[in-house]
């Protein structure tokens, strides 16, 4: 059932994806720190090429096992990486035309792959519990969630470092001001509705051509609107895999919602990016302090990913 | 959290009475940050729930925790930390969220039910929106103003606004899904919350292992081990379920590919149902269903003392984590002349590793045998006690052996044990849940609100005529509550079209005259923040 020499030449198209991706974080770092375009160029030609054969290796992997290529921790984490990759070239580099963020975005990959190798699991059939074709849906789900997650705590990151390293965001746009925030919206606010802002002219701003502006690096405000932008299309994601998943344990397990860790943990993420987008859309947070509630919505994500599976005894601790 | 009240409230705070204190706390639960505040808490309370050993899980994982943390057990026992999700301050998180939330969604609810009836509203002037834009339209066009407002009303009903007329000015607006998928979203938690109470409270759970060949009848009294709602009531089914076989199928690395259950369904004597239980593969009858969750050996122990039987039959054997065997004991209290028990480990496929170590080299019954440790003694069977322990307070060890498959070992006193059968059980999950259908509808009715909460948006647009000297001059403004820059885009194209329309040429800036140059052609207009 299991062909060996598919396997292995998944195995062998991950390492080329991971050696790519490394060599694509360093040439778009280059192309940042000495405002190289031919190394920008360069890195992302390499990033291109590592998600072609990262594509192929899930592609021989899913052939090899005759199943779909997520059925443990080690497929998980590969999809995730190449869905973060993928996010960027598709969206970030050629959309928004952000090159600047491309390291970081490659830097994300190659954790993500490290992460996948350290936690191998050779080709294999899936275990009774994982034969449903709910893990097509909930888990593919759970990993574009997962993948969005980590983009927007790439921008969300980068806001923190950048807002830190003196790069300060208008008064407007820093948590102090809550005030300031709402002040912005009232003209013409009437009865009915809440007020609530989504803006995006700062992303837009950023998408421009990168070149003339004195600094390449995209600007705290925009860093900041992009995480949020990222984390509202995540979110409906994320939520729709948490109710996949409450279906499918209510088809193997004989309940839908039974405060397992990987469901407990499931909603504490849910939880806090829930307050994260209520707090920007209501309380008219920005920056640093939301960008806070992000960075522990990712942390938690991590925890409902790794720490359940590898240190948790629970209901999924077979996908490890 | 801060306090929302200044400091000098604190130092000299009036008394207050029992009722305006509760009437504080009624508007502090009823504000949008009371409830993401106890989301939160109910978010780290899980937390809590998911780092410590929960007793309905893992009990002995329970006992184990007390015993390494001494100090701290009685504390974490005051508090429900082994039974988080059951403690009563959970509860209390949870109904104060309900309460908050239906306080949050009900007024918001009438406020929307006003704003979807009521038109949109003229505006008295147009200072202070952000977008805004002048078009004059030559008196050759049109005679009089009407004309031009209803070309213009006409063009905001193409694009799907909802436009009200008022005197010389038109008022629309669009987005009104933005309001209403939030409020959907919300009241579907609420339901949500409302189904999980209803199956809490009407439904039931329970758990049976059946050994090949036996069966179990939806009652109270079957099951091993059940959790009934507090309006369950009693209200089993009576059916039977009867296991034929069960098999588990391996690939060839000795990983399960699949375990089923054939069973039978009879009401009464009448066989109503035969189906295959397999995981992910529940049997759902009269709104029971039945799961297979787990699946042991349990082989047949026949203990006999010349010649009279002290105890036959298939003896449910756990996994026991700690040898990899499955682990079972028989008690055979009329042995002479002291109580018998029997601690006992079944290898279905015995090698022995080096230092006489016992262990199974596959999962499959390639060559079952049987480990055996007596204990003599008082078995103490007047207490309550698991039939899987001994109690081993009034039981002394004595010898040890092995009886393979179809063997029979001799003990002393004329005892003798032998294994002349093994079968294997089905462990089945049988839930009733009233309260699943709700769920699910709103749970997809959440999905479905949240979606068009945060991809839609609401604006408004407004047109007033004017009537100069050879030309009526309309103004157009416009304002966004979310997706500011996509408005812009919209905005610019609506009056673009309402140019072309009329014929009119675009004002610069309201107030320019005719003439200067056409804003749209190089978008770099009014821009408000």
């Amino acid at each position: 059932m299991i062909d060996p020499a598919l396997a292995r030449l998944s195995d062998n198209l991950f390492w080329i994806a991971l050696v790519a991706y490394s060599v694509a974080m360093v040439l778009l770092f280059a192309g940042l720190a000495y405002r190289a375009r031919l190394a920008g160029s360069a890195g992302t030609a390499v990033a291109a090429l590592g998600a072609g054969a990262h594509a192929l290796s899930i592609a021989a992997r899913g052939l090899a096992a005759a199943r779909a290529p997520w059925g443990n921790m080690y497929e998980y984490s590969s999809m995730v990486g190449f869905l973060v990759v993928a996010g960027y070239l598709f969206s970030v580099d050629r959309r928004l035309g952000l090159r600047e963020i491309g390291g970081f975005a490659m830097g994300a990959a190659v954790l993500a792959l490290a992460a996948a190798r350290l936690l191998y699991a050779p080709a294999g059939p899936l275990v009774p519990a994982l034969g449903s074709y709910w893990l097509k849906i909930h888990v593919v789900a759970a990993i574009v969630g997962s993948s969005l997650f980590a983009l927007s705590f790439i921008f969300t990151a980068l806001y923190l470092f950048k807002d830190r390293a003196g790069g300060r965001a208008p008064a407007a746009l820093t948590g102090s001001t809550v005030g300031a925030a709402w002040s912005g919206a009232t003209a013409g606010v009437e009865e009915g509705f809440p007020r609530d802002h989504l803006d995006d002219e700062e992303a837009r701003g950023a998408a421009g051509p990168a070149g003339g502006r004195p600094d390449r690096f995209p600007s705290a405000a925009a860093l900041d609107s992009l995480a949020h932008r990222t984390v509202a299309f995540a979110f409906p994601v994320w939520t729709f895999a948490v109710i996949a998943g409450a279906i499918w344990a209510h088809e193997a397990w004989g309940r839908y919602w039974g405060w397992d860790p990987k469901e407990t943990w499931a909603f504490i993420t849910w939880v806090i990016y829930a307050g994260y987008l209520h707090a920007r859309a209501t309380a008219g947070w920005r920056g640093r302090r939301a960008a806070v509630v992000a960075a522990i919505g990712f942390a938690s994500l991590l925890v409902t990913y790794y720490a359940v599976n590898l240190w948790i005894v629970g209901l999924h601790s077979y996908a490890r | 959290m801060r306090s929302p009240l200044p400091d000098a409230a604190h130092v000299s705070r009036p008394v207050q009475s029992p009722l305006s204190a509760a009437r504080a706390f009624g508007r502090w639960l009823l504000r949008m940050r009371t409830a993401i505040f106890l989301l939160l808490a109910l978010a780290a309370g899980s937390a809590v729930g998911s780092l410590m050993p929960q007793r309905p899980v893992d009990p002995a994982a329970v006992d184990g925790w007390i015993a390494r943390h001494r100090a701290l057990a009685p504390l974490a026992e005051r508090f429900g930390l082994f039974d988080v999700f059951g403690a009563w301050w959970f509860m209390a998180i949870y109904l104060l969220l309900v309460v908050s939330l239906t306080g949050c969604v009900v007024p918001r609810l009438r406020a929307f039910a006003r704003a979807v009836r009521s038109r949109p509203r003229a505006r008295a002037s147009f200072d202070g929106l952000p977008l805004r834009r002048a078009i004059a339209v030559p008196l050759v066009a049109v005679s009089a103003g009407d004309p031009v407002l209803e070309a213009a009303a006409r063009a905001l009903r193409r694009r799907r606004f909802r436009v009200a007329r008022a005197g010389a000015q038109v008022a629309a607006e669009k987005g009104y899904l933005r309001e209403g998928g939030s409020l959907l979203f919300h009241s579907a938690l609420l339901a949500l919350l409302l189904g999980a109470t209803i199956g809490r409270g009407f439904g039931f759970t329970a758990q049976v292992a059946v050994v090949e060949g036996g069966g179990f009848t939806d009652t109270h009294v079957a099951y091993d081990s059940i959790r009934e709602g507090r309006f369950f009531g009693e209200r089993h089914r009576g059916f039977r379920v009867a296991l034929e076989a069960f098999d588990v199928r391996w690939h060839s690395d000795g990983v399960p590919a699949d375990f089923v259950s054939r069973v039978r369904v009879l009401e009464g004597d009448r066989v109503v149902r035969r189906a295959a239980i397999r995981v992910n593969h529940p049997l759902a009858y009269r709104g029971v269903r039945v799961y297979q969750i787990a699946w042991g050996w349990a082989p047949r122990v026949r203990v006999t003392q010349r010649g009279r039987v002290l105890a036959d039959g298939e003896v449910v054997f756990l996994d026991d984590r700690a040898t990899g065997a499955f682990r079972g004991v028989v008690k055979a209290p009329s042995a002479a002349p002291a109580q018998l028990g029997l601690e006992m480990w079944l290898y279905n496929d015995l090698g022995i590793a080096r230092g006489r170590v016992p262990f199974n080299r596959s999962p499959q019954a390639r060559r079952p045998v049987l480990l055996y440790q007596e204990h003599r003694g008082d078995l103490r069977l007047d207490r309550p006690q698991s039939v899987y322990q001994l109690d081993p307070v009034g039981l002394v060890p004595g010898g040890a052996g092995t009886v393979p498959l179809g063997d029979t070992a001799v003990l002393g006193d004329g005892i003798e044990v032998s294994f002349p059968g093994l079968k294997q059980y089905s462990v089945f999950q049988v839930a009733s849940d009233p309260g699943t259908p709700v769920a699910l509808a709103a749970a997809v009715l959440a999905l479905a609100g949240l979606l068009a909460a945060l991809y839609t948006s609401r604006r408004r647009v407004w047109v007033r005529a004017e009537p100069g000297g050879d030309s009526i001059r309309l103004d157009v403004a416009g304002l966004a509550f979310q997706r500011k820059a996509a408005f812009e885009e919209e905005f610019e194209g609506l009056v673009r079209d309402l140019r072309e329309r009329l014929g009119g040429a675009v004002l610069a800036r309201p107030g320019d005259p005719p003439g200067a140059p056409d804003p749209t052609v190089r978008p770099a207009g009014v821009r408000g923040r």
